[in-house]
């Protein structure tokens, strides 16, 4: 992580609070996977829990078909 | 976003300076009583309008000018009729019988006449729905605003005049011959085309139709013929020709996708219910109102509404996959796989939006390959053109979970510049480009997004912690 944190950027605890403040906000349009699905293909090399990821396309635009067909 | 309002708090010129100076791309919907228009703008300036359940008077007016004869007309509409995805008027250049640019010019003429008639609504509603484009099919102008505005405020006086003497559509009026004999009137060109149709059966709209000219010129020649006292009123149509059950089937239809297109969703609903209860058995309007559910975040209703649209005999993959879509909005995920394995038995394995689904569900399984195997294969059903922004949502989501941040990184950098208002795509960007140490990459990423969601506290606490990180620790440093 180097955007905030322990990087001296912003204290731990206001990072935590974003975090948290964040996870709030994201979680009506988002849920139900605000976290990715844990699995064997899911590489270390990225942290699979950061909040910031958007794992779901939020809008129902682009998903739904919007003709009948 | 949208921007709703009342015509009487608005009208419906200041709306358009404001989106003229605002620079806004979206579509203005108007609606008044049963009576819808739409107004798509492009960084401010019109682009292309039309009026619900209106006849398209392209033909119409290209025959009164004289540019085809009504044979030539006729013929080329059936051509269309055999090839509904073709415009007539490209029908009409293919055959040599127009040039394109004086098509267009034309073009743009219908446009101005929808946008005039739209001027004249002052007891309804608007409804701008920012980046809402035409269809593909639509012929696109380009209109400064400005430039409508005089001649529309000239037209709306003219018209609320008219109206003193013409008051509705559905007059049937008649000549009264004696006194045009007696007094030998000489009549204007258009006053000569409206006369030759006033039978004492044609209503107004009618004479409108039959006669190729706009509603405004045919106001005036009947609102210059009724001054003079050359007119009778003989009666109204409402309730002696009941319209059609077919016909108001289809415009309730077309209203409501209309009305659905641009966000106004009640109205769409509404619209939606008056065509189920017309024709209870039509998988149509259960479909459409399905999908306003959906757009209303309404996901029990839509999962209820899509289960009766796709038990529908004969229902196709769209209403199938739509229900998996709610289905899997709800976390009902097992019910969501077995609509979708529906509406791909129902032919929907060739849709893009099909296949995306499986992907998301493969995704939620802790299944990437298959997830993956899927989007490769969604891909070229879009053909030339570009995947859409959920595609490259989900690809790039899957190159993280690979661990692949560098095609994360393209796959995202391409999604933004094909649609540079997906906010969604940028701020998965920005997250990739601060984890791979690309730091002003990442904060003018968050820029952009800020630009779109202007408002978004968390965008902008991202931007500013990203902006704190010592230049000399990113990779572009």
């Amino acid at each position: 992580m180097t955007a905030a944190g322990s990087d001296g950027g912003t204290p731990r605890h206001e990072f935590q609070d974003f975090v948290a403040d964040l996870s709030r906000a994201v979680s009506p349009h988002w849920a139900p996977l605000v976290s990715p699905p844990a699995g064997p293909a899911v590489a270390p090399s990225f942290d699979p829990d950061d909040p910031r990821i958007i794992w779901d396309w939020p809008e129902a635009v682009g998903r739904v078909i919007e003709e009948l067909r | 976003m949208a921007i709703r309002g009342s015509l009487h708090e608005a009208s419906l010129p200041d709306v358009f300076q404001l989106l003229a100076m605002g620079k806004k791309t979206g579509c203005l919907g108007v609606t008044q009583r049963n009576q819808f228009g739409s107004i798509y703008f492009e960084r401010g300036r019109i682009v292309y309008a039309a009026i619900v359940n209106r006849r398209d008077r392209l033909g119409d007016i290209l025959v009164s000018a004289g540019i085809v004869t009504r044979t030539e007309l006729e013929s080329a509409i059936g051509v269309q009729r055999a090839a509904p995805h073709r415009r007539l008027g490209d029908i009409l250049v293919a055959q040599g019988l127009i040039a394109r640019d004086e098509l267009h010019a034309y073009v743009r003429m219908q446009i101005e006449e929808a946008v005039y008639v739209l001027f004249t609504w002052s007891h309804g509603a608007f409804n701008f729905e920012v980046d809402v484009r035409p269809e593909e099919q639509d012929f696109i102008v380009s209109i400064n605003v400005e430039s409508l505005l005089l001649e529309g405020a000239r037209r709306v006086d003219e018209w609320s005049l008219i109206q003193q003497k013409i008051a509705s559509f559905d007059l049937i009026f008649a000549l009264d011959q004696d006194k045009i004999r007696a007094r030998g009137v000489v009549l204007t060109m258009q006053q000569e085309i409206v006369t030759g149709l006033i039978d004492g059966q044609r209503d107004v709209a009618a004479v409108i139709d039959a006669s190729g000219l706009s509603e405004f010129d045919v106001g005036k020649a009947l609102y210059a013929l009724a001054s003079a006292g050359l007119l009778v009123r003989v009666g109204r149509t409402q309730g002696r020709t009941p319209v059609v059950a077919d016909a108001r089937v289809e415009e309730h239809r077309n209203l409501g996708i209309a009305f659905y297109k641009t966000g106004m969703l009640d109205e769409a609903a509404r619209e939606f219910h008056r065509v189920a209860d017309l024709r209870p058995d039509d998988v149509g309007p259960m479909f459409y109102l399905g999908l306003v559910s959906i757009r209303q975040g309404d996901w029990a209703d839509a999962v209820t509404t899509l289960r009766k649209a796709s038990a529908v005999p004969g229902a196709g993959a769209a209403p199938a996959h739509n229900l998996a879509y709610a289905f899997e909005r709800l976390g009902q995920y097992a019910e969501a796989e077995a609509a979708l394995a529906e509406a791909v038995a129902r032919g929907g394995g060739s849709d893009p939006h099909v296949l995306m689904s499986r992907a998301a569900l493969a995704l939620h399984r802790r299944d990437i390959e298959s997830a993956t195997r899927d989007l490769a294969a969604a891909r070229p059903l879009w053909g030339r053109k570009s995947p859409s922004p959920a595609w490259y949502h989900y690809a790039a989501v899957v190159a993280i979970l690979s661990g692949d941040l560098d095609r994360a990184r393209a796959l995202l950098a391409e999604g933004v510049a094909q649609h540079p208002r997906a906010v969604a795509l940028y701020s998965n960007l920005a997250v990739v480009q601060e984890r791979q140490g690309h730091l002003s990459d990442a904060a003018a990423t968050w820029e952009r997004a800020l630009e779109l969601e202007p408002e978004n506290a968390a965008f902008q606490r991202q931007l500013d912690a990203v902006r704190q990180v010592p230049a000399s620790s990113g990779a572009d440093a």
